[in-house]
């Protein structure tokens, strides 16, 4: 087996060095600037392409300002965007979409932060062996798993069990089961960059926090917790974006129903009632994006809503500063 | 008082590791639960080769399957040279200056678009204001603008990744950037670059949002039947998974469910398998670094 990478570590064995022909030399400089050139497009391409996605969206989306008017879109929670496609009696309120993303997303965090932390500590501080060993490389394999498998799963294991205790109807389908496969789904994320936080954070605090007689505990919640707070919070803004733009795990299991749930009368219990997100919304319009220019107009609006709630997250990722050195994504 | 605190130290320290138990418990019943429901349908070779047929014998995922692979491929021949030639310039000529910024940040941001985002603007830019229908074409280009920033920046790591004194003893001998680069830096940043390339393969082998508006045909049993045209549309394992539920109620029909569960088996062997030989070509290039050094 010839050794590829040992030959190109001493490149002038090769012989011909581009410095010590001068007719050489100069074509290599030329290929050097084109080269240049060349890589500069393909990093320059993403400014391009999100441009590019700006202005689709938005171009797509302002016929629901110009026909629908913001106030019926924004402030209206009759969403029925499919009604009578092309006779004019459609209803344009995302209020439950938009809110229901909310509430979703936020139970979800309620659910996969402290699971996160728990991983996050207990593979930086109290079980590293154990942790790095096995934990990590086990929690990297489900951040690869298929979101639309986690919603699967949810599908078929956890809407049995809610079918008991759920209103009848909607096959045990509603808020609680989206938020636990959401939570499921971003616990290795935030997990992840946590623990990325929780190692950078200096020996000296945590021998020093030990030599003054804290117990572990304490050294954990008062010293290593807040020290890694920036990652932290990042690795939380990061989870919740990634619960909010996820689209088909999220539809297998919520019921898709376009009216919110009544809190005030049913307390909690409400939870368990099926209801709909902007992801949810849009995936509905899937196969009448043609036939329906005002459904779709709509639907391309709920998306520049997520694509603003995005662009929210990198700003608040970038100002709580964690987690992304080198401007790395 | 001490006591106190070492029983709550004791207590909180408990906590902490029975939630990790309960969290490691949880992935592995996923696991198990989720290869056990297609074991059936993993083992049966007709599953590979059948075509979806709900209610009758034989049903199998051939055309999905081939789908699937069909637009990895594509999508992977646009977003390599592309996403390596992004990653290289960041690596080595961007610098820290504004413009460097500027991309970064665009980058940076286009990760983070949702993917159901990405296929709206797929369907907008791809097939809309191209006057034409949605495409396996279609799916490939809106999965590359997924992941295109995740390329650029396993690009970027390997490079970064290696010694200094490569790059700098490469260009005290009088060699250009491009020669540094192109003779010295990428050959030793290969096995990364596999790596990352093999796992970058696996993020699209599990898409389906963005695939579901720009290259679908939302049908269970509509296919392909193995056509090599990029304008055919089709749809791929992870966007059957999905559809399903609009076509079949899986807990209702039975066939649809065992169906749709070979389905799910069969993407997370997949990821498995992305994932441990993404590992292991980590592992002998890691040896091979070694024995070079």
């Amino acid at each position: 087996m010839t050794d590829q990478g040992g030959g190109a570590i001493a490149p002038p064995a090769q012989g011909r060095s581009a410095a010590a022909v001068p007719g050489l030399r100069r074509r290599s400089r030329v290929i050097d600037r084109g080269a240049r050139h060349v890589l500069l497009a393909g990093a320059g391409i993403n400014v391009v392409l999100m441009a590019l996605v700006v202005a689709f969206l938005l171009s797509r989306a302002w016929p629901t300002i110009t026909d629908i008017g913001a106030k019926n879109f924004f402030a209206s929670a009759d969403w029925q965007p499919d009604a009578g496609i092309g006779f004019g009696v459609g209803a344009f309120g995302a209020l439950a979409p938009i809110l229901g993303s909310f509430l979703v997303v936020l139970l979800a965090l309620l659910i996969a932060v402290p699971f996160a932390l728990a991983v996050a500590v207990f593979v930086t501080d109290t079980n590293p062996g154990i942790g790095e060993r096995y934990i990590r490389p086990a929690v990297e394999v489900f951040v690869g798993i298929p979101s639309v498998v986690y919603g699967y799963l949810g599908f078929i294991t956890l809407l049995p069990l809610l079918r008991h205790i759920a209103p009848p109807g909607r096959g045990g389908a509603g808020i609680l089961a989206a938020g636990v496969v959401l939570a499921i789904m971003i616990i290795p994320t935030v997990a992840t960059i946590s623990a990325d936080g929780l190692n950078s954070v200096p020996r000296a605090l945590r021998e020093g926090s030990a030599a003054l007689g804290a117990t572990q505990w304490q050294t954990i919640r008062r010293v290593l917790l807040p020290a890694a707070r920036p990652s932290i919070l990042s690795g939380v803004v990061l989870g919740f974006a990634r619960a909010m733009g996820e689209a088909l795990a999220v539809a297998l299991v919520i019921g898709d129903v376009n009216v919110i749930p009544d809190f005030g009368k049913e307390g909690l219990s409400a939870l368990l009632e099926p209801f709909t997100t902007m992801t949810v919304a849009i995936t509905d319009g899937v196969d009448k994006l043609a036939i329906n220019p005002q459904g779709t107009a709509a639907r391309y609006m709920l998306a520049v809503v997520l694509l603003v709630v995005t662009f929210i997250s990198i700003i608040l990722v970038r100002l709580v500063g964690g987690g992304r050195r080198r401007g790395r994504a | 008082m001490n006591r106190r605190l070492r029983r709550q130290n004791t207590v909180a320290i408990g906590v902490l590791r029975g939630m990790v138990g309960l969290l490691v418990a949880l992935l592995v019943w996923i696991l198990v639960t989720l290869l056990v429901a297609g074991w059936g349908e993993l083992t049966r070779g007709g599953f590979y080769t059948g075509v979806p047929n709900i209610g009758g014998p034989g049903s199998g995922v051939g055309p999905q399957l081939f789908n699937t692979v069909y637009v990895l491929v594509l999508s992977m021949l646009i977003v390599l040279p592309i996403g390596l030639a992004g990653g290289i310039f960041f690596a080595e000529y961007a610098g820290t200056g504004r413009l460097a910024n500027l991309l970064r940040r665009a980058s940076e941001t286009l990760a983070t678009l949702p993917s159901i985002v990405v296929g709206l603007f797929g369907y907008a830019f791809f097939v809309q204001a191209t006057h034409s229908h949605p495409s396996r074409l279609a799916a490939a280009l809106s999965l590359s603008v997924i992941n295109l920033p995740y390329v650029v920046r396993i690009s970027e790591d390997a490079l970064r990744a290696l010694p200094p004194s490569l790059r700098e003893g490469s260009l005290g001998l009088g060699a250009t950037r491009w020669q540094t680069v192109y003779k010295v830096l990428l050959p030793a940043a290969l096995p990364a670059l596999i790596t990352g390339a093999i796992i970058a393969a696996g993020r699209v082998f599990g898409e389906a949002a963005a695939i579901l508006f720009t290259g679908s045909n939302f049908s269970l049993t509509a296919h392909s039947n193995y056509s090599l045209n990029p304008f055919d549309a089709g749809d791929t394992l992870a966007v059957n998974l999905y559809v399903f539920r609009i076509q079949a109620e899986p807990n209702v029909v039975t066939d649809a469910r065992q169906y749709a569960d070979g389905v799910a088996a069969l993407l997370v062997v997949a990821v498995l398998l992305f994932n441990v030989g993404a590992r292991l070509l980590g592992r002998v290039a890691v040896r091979r670094l070694q024995r070079t050094a």
